[in-house]
């Protein structure tokens, strides 16, 4: 075991990113791969480093044996270990690099898994139990039917595979909230409708009655509420709904204000007069979560996300909060004494704790109508909704389990991103693969034929199930001879570089799905490194 | 018949088969040589042995790279552990370069691997001379402009037979970069050194008098009171004695104004200037790099032009761009030329010359070879102190063919003048 | 890889030069000291020999430090100028924005560093410092303080902290120009 201060020492480098919610997150984690290729072992890699994945588990399961192959391009099997399951070796050489980790294989061929899962529900369990399921060069049956069985069950599941210098990696997840989305937002100063406590203090300060030096250290927040009293008395008018120039007029106010020219003080008020002399708006992202039908009803089964959200639209509809949201008690940083800087974040701080009190209220209504205890949304919860409360993100993508044939959800972020050709081009590939039970490019079928005439027919075939999948789902898009050629190039084989770029962003998406921290993609990542086309949508 | 019953990898599927579509791609070129042959004798330095830098490793021995030299002059922390994954915990204090070397050694027996736990301004120009690339995977700004400069003027000097591509690759938490670097072909690191903005620095006088941020009371600890209180001992970010001693100064500071926040892991961050690094984003960085590498060298499919951003905070996000070359570059902006002058004539006849050249017209010429100022135009002082260098004869300040390295209002940075004496052909 | 090299459409011969011992902070430095444009009132002292450390003395002709004579040790890194120089003053001097340690409290030196900015720029700075002291931001309160509170008792602190006299409890270098050096 280790000690807590090891662990702060060990992990310092992702803590800072993460902090020990993360972390705890990661540890409780249960993460299920189908494949035990490289890119099953580089996408593992990067969860078993950062953490004891699961408490105890990480499952690998696969039926294939260690090739030659193999050795050269995946670095966690053993040379020692030709010939044996490749599946137990990477749990075994993932395990040793992390004493923390506990991993284990199933030596069964994910076909088969998901055969019995469709059929008896035998295996159901552990999928079931699964914090995230990755799916690593799967048949595309192979990863329908686990999708299908994930999206039911709101487990999140990553579908990745490649094409020699071509990787593409699919996400679905049924809902994903994200309370601590680490956004960058505007500083919420709230200058323009000043709370009590803030105008009090803005109102205790007599900018008059200051010498330069006191002047020079008046913070931006009050310089601004000065600047707005100002405008609006001399305008006979209140501050709100300022068109551009009004705003400039402020600012140019802020610098006539200034004891000397180009005072930072109020130089960094004039320049915050863009982000802060603006009515309240809630942002588009918490807006949308606030409207969506989950936030307006609520039962016992409600989860602790959609019960905060809940809560956070009766807190809204009172009077007290005047339609702004629990303020997060943090201010940036800027230029003034210490005296009133501590001050200023004490005033916000406590406006932040008094909605939080409010908020509190609304959500034991809530609690109630869900005949749920009031305790059932731990205080740690709260605070960070909160605090986060500008920052809430939702990511629903599409399910991955559709027909081939229908037009695919993202049809049009594809096309816009120069990625549908590929997306296709996949989708052919797996369908060439059901007919030929053979990748494109691969010689076993016809032994005695040319390789290089092999691959050209191929890549022609592939290329009419790539323009027939656009036609029928009545999208014009050309897709280039040359495309269709490198994807037969590749024999659908794994190059090891490629591999581990899709099992970094594979990993990367995997820690934000289970951290509920920073935010996931939104559904198809492709990764064209032969040339230089990147785009996910 | 293409022999592809023998392709066991993907690697040497795409090394072995006809690929009309890619450009320049050949199954044997002029001098009879194979692009399998090609990656079996590329010979490639791994600058860092750290988070990309172990990364890197696995990625060039796992694409058939043969021939590896790994320089670093660090040793092991335990904080490296969480993604530095070719070191375990009974390595820590250990060299860097010679732990990760030692690892891939035992996995990959058949791999040439080579450490040097040395600093990259320790290794010989032969050395450099017989690389074939560079994949960098360094955090300190000072190393890569060193190399990307050292690099840089190797190709200058030698043609093809210094050309050594930089493959440069940076991570930072979610997000990181990736630049290909073609010495005298696109932009050099210095070209694009206002991307890496500079570290986070706060007022002095912030600190001194009017801390605001738990930061600035750590700063006011480790450098305006450390300095202070021991003159002679620097302050070490690694040694937790040091760092317990800060924060026990910071949080009296911090408590005398109000100010809470201080932790043992912020005053490290804020001392060391530590970037948050996870595995995943190295993974992603180091293989796109390694990527490029076998792309270089083998010619199987175009490589980047010439830089790559990623970024995971929100989504996947990669954008590949090219950066151009800047006139300004410190580096490959300076302007090449040479000139014949007599051994026997003045320095100050050689800035005439430079003034009165048909191509570099020079206003104000000052003078630099090597360690030695041969003539500055200002400041008065150093006018002063190498005005006797203009009587002297050319033979007396430096050999035939020497490079000098002068500056002028005229020139954005400097100019490269090589001078051959033309009464002693050299 | 031959391909690529050859593919550079000027021609990219090779040089006859040698290898540069200086690095691009160093020739950065060459071109901002041989360019500089300085008034008589201050002097660059330097070594031909290692042009990365000199010193800068500035004579104030008028205000409060007229008569002085201070002294600034620069360091320049080799990461220069990503990184700003270092400058350091050498004598314990009165001055609201430079402590008695030598520490100088300017912002292009810190926080508002930019490549772009250079010695002529540092110049500059050190010398606002001097002909209008800033007692907003201070680094030395008590100088700043009394700046503000009594200015001609201000200005004869700092006359007598230059004459070497004993201000509280610190003892001030003397710094007043010696008349042979004055030029």
């Amino acid at each position: 075991m280790r000690t807590d201060s090891d662990k702060a020492q060990l992990y310092d480098r992702q803590l800072r990113l993460w902090q020990k919610d993360g972390q705890a997150a990661l540890e409780q984690a249960r993460v299920v791969v189908f494949g035990s290729s490289t890119l099953a072992s580089e996408s593992l890699k990067n969860l078993v480093l950062p953490a004891p994945v699961g408490v105890g588990e990480f499952v690998v399961v696969d039926d294939a044996q260690i090739s030659d192959g193999d050795i050269r391009t995946n670095f966690f099997v053993r040379p020692a270990d030709l010939g044996l399951s490749r599946a137990q070796s990477i749990v075994d050489n993932l395990c040793e690099m992390n004493p923390d980790v506990h991993g284990s294989a199933i030596a069964k061929a994910p076909t088969e898994f998901v055969e019995l899962i469709q059929k008896s529900g035998s295996e159901s369990e552990l999928l079931d139990s699964a914090s995230l399921v990755v799916a690593c060069a799967q048949p595309e049956a192979v990863v329908r039917a686990l999708a299908s069985r994930c999206w039911s069950a709101n487990i999140p599941i990553i579908a990745v595979t490649n094409a020699g210098f071509i990787a593409e990696i699919r996400t679905a997840v049924y809902e994903h909230s994200i309370v601590e989305s680490h956004a960058s937002g505007r500083p919420d100063l709230r200058v323009m409708a000043p709370f009590t406590a803030l105008r009090d203090y803005a109102d205790s300060i007599n900018l008059d009655a200051l010498d330069s030096t006191d002047l020079a250290h008046v913070p931006l927040v009050v310089l601004l509420i000065k600047a707005i009293d100002k405008w609006a008395a001399a305008n006979n008018t209140k501050a709100s709904g300022l068109s551009l120039s009004q705003t400039k007029e402020i600012a140019a106010l802020l610098r006539q204000m200034a004891p000397t020219p180009g005072e930072e003080n109020f130089e960094e008020a004039a320049s915050a007069t863009n982000t802060s002399c603006t009515d309240y708006e809630l942002p588009g992202e918490v807006k949308l979560i606030l409207d969506d039908a989950a936030a307006k009803t609520v039962n016992a089964q409600t989860s602790n996300f959609w019960l905060l959200v809940n809560a956070l639209r009766r807190y809204l509809e009172s009077e007290y909060s005047q339609g702004m949201l629990p303020h997060s008690g943090a201010i940036p940083d800027m230029k003034a004494d210490t005296l009133s800087y501590v001050n200023l974040q004490r005033i916000y701080k406590q406006k932040a704790e008094a909605d939080k009190r409010e908020f509190l209220c609304h959500l034991h209504d809530v609690l109630h109508d869900a005949d749920l205890p009031t305790d059932h949304v731990s205080s740690e919860q709260v605070d960070a909704f909160c605090r986060n409360a500008s920052k809430l993100r939702l990511v629903r993508t599409h399910p991955l389990d559709q027909d081939v044939r229908e037009v695919p959800p993202m049809a049009e972020d594809l096309q816009g991103g120069g990625v549908l050709p590929h997306y296709a081009l996949f989708r052919a590939a797996d369908m060439f693969a059901v007919k030929h039970k053979r990748h494109p490019g691969i010689v076993d079928a016809k032994p005695n034929m040319d390789i290089d005439e092999l691959c050209k027919q191929d890549a022609q075939e592939l290329l009419t199930m790539a323009k027939e999948l656009l036609s029928s789902w009545q999208i014009e898009e050309e897709v280039a001879d040359e495309l269709a050629a490198e994807f037969v190039r590749s024999g659908f084989m794994e190059l090891h570089n490629v591999s581990a770029v899709a099992g970094g962003v594979v990993a990367q998406e995997a820690i934000k799905l289970i951290t509920h921290q920073y935010v996931p993609h939104n559904g198809i990542c492709i990764i064209d490194t032969a040339n230089s086309i990147m785009a996910s949508c | 018949m293409a022999p592809v019953a023998s392709c066991t990898t993907g690697i040497e599927r795409f090394l072995t088969l006809k690929a009309p579509h890619v450009e320049d791609f050949e199954l044997v070129t002029e001098e009879g040589e194979t692009p399998q042959q090609m990656l079996d004798k590329a010979n490639v330095l791994v600058i860092g042995a750290g988070g990309l830098g172990c990364e890197i490793l696995k990625d060039l021995v796992m694409s058939g790279f043969k021939n590896i030299h790994v320089i670093d002059m660090d040793t092991i922390d335990v904080s490296n552990l969480n993604r530095q994954f070719l070191f375990r915990k009974k390595d820590v204090g250990k060299p860097k370069a010679e732990v990760a070397a030692e690892f891939i050694r035992q996995r990959s027996p058949d791999v040439n691997i080579t450490a040097h736990y040395k600093r990259i301004q320790d290794m010989p120009e032969e050395f450099y001379l017989s690389l074939s690339l560079i994949v960098c995977g360094l955090d300190s700004i000072e190393a890569r402009r060193w190399i990307n400069a050292f690099i840089y003027n190797l190709a200058e000097r030698h043609g093809y037979e210094g050309f050594k591509p930089i493959i440069d690759g940076g991570t930072e938490g979610l997000r990181g970069n990736m630049r290909v670097i073609l010495p005298k072909h696109n932009a050099c690191f210095d070209c694009g050194l206002d991307m890496y903005p500079p570290k986070t620095t706060y007022p002095i006088c912030t600190i001194a008098n009017t801390p605001r941020l738990p930061e600035h009371c750590i700063e006011w600890a480790s450098v305006l009171e450390w300095p202070r209180i021991f003159p002679d001992k620097k302050l070490d970010g690694d040694d937790v004695d040091h760092i317990n001693w800060v924060v026990e100064q910071a949080s009296q500071r911090a408590a005398s104004f109000n100010i809470s926040g201080i932790t043992f892991s912020l005053a490290q961050g804020v001392v060391k200037n530590i970037i948050p690094a996870i595995a995943s984003t190295n993974a992603i960085i180091a293989a796109a790099c390694v990527n490029e590498a076998v792309k270089l060298i083998t010619s199987c499919n175009k490589y980047l032009d010439n830089s790559m951003l990623y970024t995971g905070d929100a989504g996947v996000y990669f954008f590949a761009y090219p950066l151009f070359q800047s006139e300004t570059c410190l580096v490959c902006g300076q302007k090449e030329g040479s000139m014949d002058a007599l051994s026997t004539s003045t320095l100050e006849d050689l800035i005439t010359a430079l003034k009165e050249h048909s191509v570099f017209q020079l206003k104000a010429p000052s003078l630099t070879y090597g360690e030695t100022s041969l003539y500055f135009q200002k400041p008065k002082m150093l006018e002063e102190q190498t005005r006797p260098n203009l009587s002297k004869s050319l033979n007396d300040l430096f050999d035939s063919g020497s490079t000098l390295t002068v500056t002028d209002p005229t020139l954005p940075t400097s100019l490269r003048v090589t001078v051959n004496f033309s009464d002693k052909a050299s | 890889m031959r391909k690529i090299w050859d593919k550079k459409k000027t021609d990219v011969q090779a040089q006859k030069a040698q290898p540069p011992k200086e690095s691009p902070a160093k020739i950065r430095l060459q071109k901002d000291l041989s360019e500089l444009e300085i008034s008589k009132d201050m002097e660059i002292i330097a070594s031909p020999t290692n042009i990365m450390e000199f010193s800068v003395v500035y004579r104030p002709q008028e205000g409060y430090y007229s008569n002085g004579e201070f002294k600034f040790q620069v360091s320049v890194s080799h990461n220069y100028p990503h990184e700003p120089p270092k400058v350091h003053c050498v004598q314990t001097i009165f001055h609201p924005n430079i402590d008695t340690e030598g520490h100088i409290c300017l912002n292009i030196l810190r926080e508002e560093w930019k490549p772009v900015l250079n010695i002529q720029s540092v110049l500059f700075g050190l010398r606002m410092l001097f002909e209008a002291p800033n007692p907003e931001d201070p680094l030395n309160k008590e100088a700043a303080r009394l700046l503000i509170d009594n200015e001609p008792e201000f200005a004869r602190t700092v006359s007598s902290s230059m004459r070497g006299r004993m201000i509280g409890l610190v003892q001030y270098d003397r710094v007043l120009v010696s008349h042979s050096n004055y030029y």
